[in-house]
């Protein structure tokens, strides 16, 4: 069987742990315009915008000749849940014999749970299962680690799109490894990367936390690459949503940063609405100047943060602004407010530096 | 009862989680002393007004919730009721939105914690139960938790009614409050109640309508749709009509379950539908910005495709148009009518 996988995150590290066991693998391609178009064919007209691309995505991978789709699927009140479901769904309608194996956590569903492994397992001697784990693992890791590297170093680079550039080579160099010995070997060479592009450190910047449903928040494409079109405006753009993130929120859950969440929300709705609602009182601890929280039109997790920005930006002092992304490609509106917003970040950076210029209050925003 | 002189006055919206029991709602605050407020009912202007508290992408139902809130607050209550809708075991959820309710309502409106009596209520898409309740000067929580379950008993009966005489939920409500005292008797307008009638000689096709009860039964909502159907000779039947195990039975069916409460009865009673012969067709109504509709409704869709048996997909929205409506209800019956008569040769 020809797997794939939805295009998410560091893809190539998947198809390393799928190689691993034994399987062919079809990586789906980056999603185009026409990724997008058929998602929005096939698809129920109000899903949300991430099944949509991932639909398309599956057809593109289907197309070359994948024959079994692995998601995971997990338990709550997100539709996210239903998204393997569905896509299985609606391929059979259009007559593809595909098969959909969705992963749950195994404390939702230990047997299926097993099932599912010992059927991907394809019978692979248990050493090599370990090592080809902590491979993937690993890479996912290092994908992670230099993703945010770069996105702190973007604002200060010298020669525009630098970064992104080195950006590519770093994933080959990653991709290229097929051991635990050849990452060792090729860390020190993207670390030399990384230091070798030039930047200005005295450069002012701005600093804005990036919260929001994850797909959104990870895929530059779904976001019109909102980070590069930021550090362009002189900010740095942090966030949290990363693979690595999800897989050790996985086994040891946030507490803390869910407690401080409470306030604002005591109970999740089914997806990182609180997480995400915790992050933001985060960074403003850590003194950032905004919040861009992204979702995609009508997702409802993120429907319930988005009512309480209001709140939260008034009670924080810290400008928010939320923007709700859908298959209409028409991102010159939200151009528009992006620069406006990053202009009213500058204005209060300017006030703040005045403030304590007059030795009134030394505290900036 | 005592007529105690400042009773605690608590308001009920009349909408989401009320639309569903609100005889239970109505009997578990009264009897623990409470003076019950309903808000009036769903107009433009409540959803205007609710509308503009909120994100605009939100849903329909949740906009005019909204403005049911603030027609209580300018009703004066004391408090109003917000219970906290979780799940404990994880095997069925509430709405996203609903689970957030508590504090979208409270950060949109800027209001205090206490002006809420917000009981924690866990739902399996059929009874309501509070798992924990909110202290309170009206009442002990010995009494509280003895008179919810008479509340849960007496919304029960209501839910036995609706399979027995086979009618929808606002119409046994409205039975069951004529044949109680004066004190519970719940304050429905005979419009929500629909018409209250059994199947009859004129009516000669029969449809599967679903759709959640703050949306169906919302005449503002729904447009008269029930009132539509029966000029057209259509008789319904909804998921309250049919037997638990009937809808879980469907349900099991599924390569995944659906986790949704409210959702999952829908899908249950429809699945059911799809199967049951005497079912000629049928509607799914849902309003615009519903997410789990826009999962429940496709599966739907797509196993109607397979069973061969009609499905109509309705969208409400504040411009729905009632003769645009009607029309489209008109062509669903034409068609029901000649698909019957084919199959029927
Ligand atoms: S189920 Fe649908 S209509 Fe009801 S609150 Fe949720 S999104 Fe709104």
């Amino acid at each position: 069987m020809k797997i794939t996988f939805p295009y998410m995150g560091p893809v190539f590290a998947y198809r390393k742990l799928f190689e691993g066991l034994g399987h062919e693998v079809v990586i789906p391609p980056r999603p185009s315009q026409r990724t997008i178009e058929l998602g929005i064919k096939y698809s129920p007209e109000f899903i949300c915008f991430p099944f949509k691309i991932i639909l398309g995505s599956y057809l593109e991978a289907l197309e070359q000749g994948a024959d079994l789709i692995v998601t995971t699927g997990f338990i709550g009140a997100c539709r996210a849940v239903y998204y393997g479901n569905l896509s299985e769904r609606i391929l059979h309608k259009l007559g593809f014999p595909v098969e959909v194996t969705v992963f749950d956590s195994p404390g939702e569903d230990l047997r299926g749970f097993l099932r599912n492994c010992r059927k991907l397992g394809n019978h692979t001697p248990f050493p090599k299962v370990v090592r080809t784990l902590e491979l993937v693992i690993r890479l996912i890791f290092a994908h992670d680690y230099y993703q945010k590297k770069l996105n702190h170093l973007r604002p200060y680079e010298r020669i525009p799109g630098n970064c992104s550039r080195k950006w590519i080579e770093i994933q080959q160099l990653l991709d290229s490894c097929n051991s635990l010995k050849e990452l060792k070997e090729v860390l020190p060479e993207a670390n030399r990367i990384i230091a070798g592009i030039p930047i200005d450190p005295e450069r002012t910047i701005l600093k804005v936390g990036l919260v929001g449903e994850i797909y959104l928040v990870m895929e530059s494409f779904a976001n019109h690459e909102v980070e590069e079109r930021l550090a362009k405006l002189g900010v740095e753009v942090v966030r949290n949503q990363y693979i690595s993130n999800w897989v050790t929120h996985f086994v040891l859950p946030p507490k803390r940063l869910l407690r401080q969440a409470d306030p604002y929300l005591k109970h999740s709705a089914g997806g990182h609405e609180k997480e995400n609602i915790g992050y933001i009182l985060k960074y403003r601890q850590m003194g950032f100047d905004g919040i861009i929280h992204l979702l995609p039109f009508g997702c409802m997790p993120e429907l319930v943060t988005q009512s309480l920005i209001p709140a939260l930006s008034a009670n924080l002092n810290l400008p928010i602004l939320s923007l709700s992304l859908d298959e209409q490609l028409g991102w010159v509106n939200h151009m528009i407010r992006l620069e406006a917003f990053v202009e009213l970040l500058w204005t209060r950076y300017g006030q703040a530096k005045e403030k304590i210029n007059d030795g009134k209050v030394v505290c900036r925003s | 009862m005592k007529q105690i002189p400042n009773r605690l006055k608590v308001g009920v919206p009349k909408t989401l989680f009320a639309s569903y029991n609100l005889s239970y709602w109505q009997r578990f605050l009264t009897l623990s002393g409470m003076e019950v407020v309903f808000s009036g009912e769903s107009t433009k202007e409540t959803a205007d007004r609710g509308g503009r508290l909120l994100p605009h992408e939100f849903c329909i139902p949740i906009k005019i919730f909204m403005g049911h809130i603030l027609d209580l607050l300018d009703k004066g209550v004391d408090q109003i009721l917000l219970p906290r809708m979780t799940d404990r075991n994880k095997t069925n959820f509430f709405c996203p939105k609903l689970i957030g309710l508590p504090e979208i309502v409270k950060f949109s409106l800027n209001l205090e914690e206490k002006r809420f009596f917000s009981p924690e209520v866990i739902c399996n898409g059929l009874n309501p139960k509070v798992v924990r309740f909110p202290v309170t000067a009206a009442a002990s929580l010995q009494q509280m938790k003895r008179v919810e379950k008479q509340a849960l008993k007496y919304w029960e009966e209501t839910l036995d009614n609706c399979r027995k005489q086979q009618i929808t939920l606002p119409e046994a409500a409205l039975k069951t409050s004529l044949e109680t005292s004066r004190e519970t008797a719940l304050k429905i307008s005979p419009e929500t109640a629909g018409r209250g009638k059994l199947k009859q000689p004129e009516h000669h096709l029969c449809v599967g309508l679903l759709g959640y009860a703050y949306s169906l039964y919302d005449p503002f909502i729904n447009k008269g749709i029930q009132r539509k159907l029966d000029k057209l000779k259509i008789r319904v039947y909804t998921w309250e009509m049919l037997e638990p195990e009937t809808i879980e039975t469907s349900l099991r069916g599924l390569k995944r379950p659906i986790f949704w409460n409210f959702g999952r009865m829908l899908l249950g009673a429809g699945l059911h539908f799809l199967k049951d012969p005497a079912i000629d067709g049928i509607i799914y109504v849902t309003t615009f910005g519903c997410g789990p509709d826009s999962v429940a409704a496709e599966i739907l869709n797509l196993e109607a495709e397979k069973h061969q048996k009609p499905f109509l997909l309705i969208n409400l929205d504040e411009h729905t148009e009632d003769g645009h409506l009607f029309t489209r209800l008109e062509a669903f019956a034409d068609m029901l009518s000649t698909f019957k008569e084919d199959n029927a040769v």
